[in-house]
């Protein structure tokens, strides 16, 4: 059930990602699901989107992937060093991510993006760790 | 969780993977092996934009849409007469006139105008759904009527990316209908662009309307916009002038690519 919410919710975020938005709602969701389950299908969904992402904006295939797969290996990186699944490490982790993602592919007010990026990885953090815990109680 | 060592493979297989069809797809022409890729979701994003399209506007005041569209008839008009008021002038004057080069509109519909939220922030860039099959390439012009919208920034099998004339990386040398002073037009993002380096001699007036000089369009004069307010400094080198588009982008479906 909570891989199906998952799914859905990522699917949604993607279509807008490659045709609404420059916000990066995908990268936010991976992000936040890689701290809190840390499972390595997720790198699999963004190597995915990323090649999806690029498709529709035009680039070329593998920028986005590239991106958002050294973005998670960060994370994985400081998993020892800090807690990844706290809301502060997210918060910051997800500013500057979005500002260094808006800056890199040419949007403009990367840290508009950035602010913007703060109460979605909030949101995205309380729903996902929710369905974690929900997850947990039904062992 | 899988062990640390065996998550880090899989990191290192996909940014290597990554890293491959970006320089596949930079380096080599293989990009169009993902045309059909494109074919897939073109179709799609046409279909989500017109929706989206459609339903942003519902609400808005018919009777300023049609006095836009007017404006840009008007103005277009406008300089159709100036400009073979300058080519009789010239012909009277015994000079050869030679007719613009000859260039081929390509309709291209819009598929996306990408902002940070749905309606909300800045529109710099668009994507149409005409792309490199249909003869589209990198720096043609994109025009709407007589008006300039952008270059093609970018460009692959179906589908072309747009830098819109307001662009902040956008410049292109031009001049004014009127009173013909020089100078470059800069996009300065949010809707506006800046006619600059304009020597002191010339004249720049408010109202005047800012075309493109014809060798940088590979077509005849294009209109930029209209000059909204003049900076003129004696103490400067140069004066420069603001400059609105008459087209707003957000309300279009169609444009056309000057191939």
């Amino acid at each position: 059930m909570k891989k199906a919410i998952f799914f859905t919710v990522f699917f949604i975020f993607l279509f807008l990602d490659s045709v609404i938005t420059t916000f990066p709602l995908t990268l936010l969701l991976l992000i936040c699901a890689t701290a809190i389950w840390k499972e390595s299908f997720l790198l699999v969904l963004t190597f995915l989107a990323g090649i999806i992402i690029d498709i529709h904006a035009v680039r070329p295939i593998g920028q986005t992937s590239l991106f958002f797969t050294l973005v998670l290996t960060a994370m994985l990186l400081y998993e020892r060093k800090y807690e990844i699944a706290s809301l502060p490490f997210l918060i910051i982790m997800a500013f500057i991510v979005v500002v260094i993602y808006a800056f890199v592919f040419g949007y403009q007010a990367p840290l508009a993006h950035g602010l913007l990026s703060i109460p979605f990885s909030v949101l995205l953090f309380f729903l996902l760790s929710l369905s974690a815990k929900k997850q947990t109680k039904t062992y | 969780m899988r062990s640390r060592k065996t998550l880090f493979s899989i990191v290192f297989i996909f940014v290597i993977l990554s890293l491959f069809l970006l320089v596949l797809t930079t380096f080599t022409p293989i990009k169009g092996l993902f045309g059909f890729l494109e074919g897939f979701f073109v179709p799609t994003q046409r279909f989500v934009f017109g929706v989206m399209q459609k339903t942003s506007h519902i609400g808005e005041d018919k009777t300023k849409e049609s006095l836009q569209q007017e404006n840009i008839h008007l103005t277009s008009q406008l300089v159709e007469q100036k400009l073979l008021q300058q080519e009789v002038q010239a012909l009277k004057d015994q000079f050869v006139v030679s007719d613009p080069a000859s260039s081929k509109l390509l309709p291209a519909r819009i598929i996306s105008l990408k902002t940070v939220l749905p309606n909300i922030g800045d529109i710099e860039e668009l994507i149409i759904d005409r792309g490199q099959q249909h003869g589209v390439m990198k720096g043609q012009a994109v025009v709407y009527k007589n008006f300039l919208i952008g270059q093609i920034r970018d460009v692959s099998s179906q589908m072309a990316i747009v830098r819109l004339v307001t662009n902040q990386k956008f410049s292109m040398t031009s001049q004014t209908l009127t009173t013909s002073a020089i100078g470059v037009v800069e996009g300065q993002g949010k809707g506006k662009m800046q006619l600059e380096n304009v020597v002191l001699s010339d004249t720049l007036q408010k109202g005047d309307i800012v075309l493109t000089k014809s060798d940088q369009t590979n077509s005849a004069s294009l209109i930029l916009g209209e000059i909204v307010s003049v900076q003129k400094q004696a103490s400067a080198l140069f004066q420069s002038a603001d400059v609105e588009s008459g087209v707003a982008v957000e309300k279009l479906a169609f444009v056309f690519v000057l191939l």
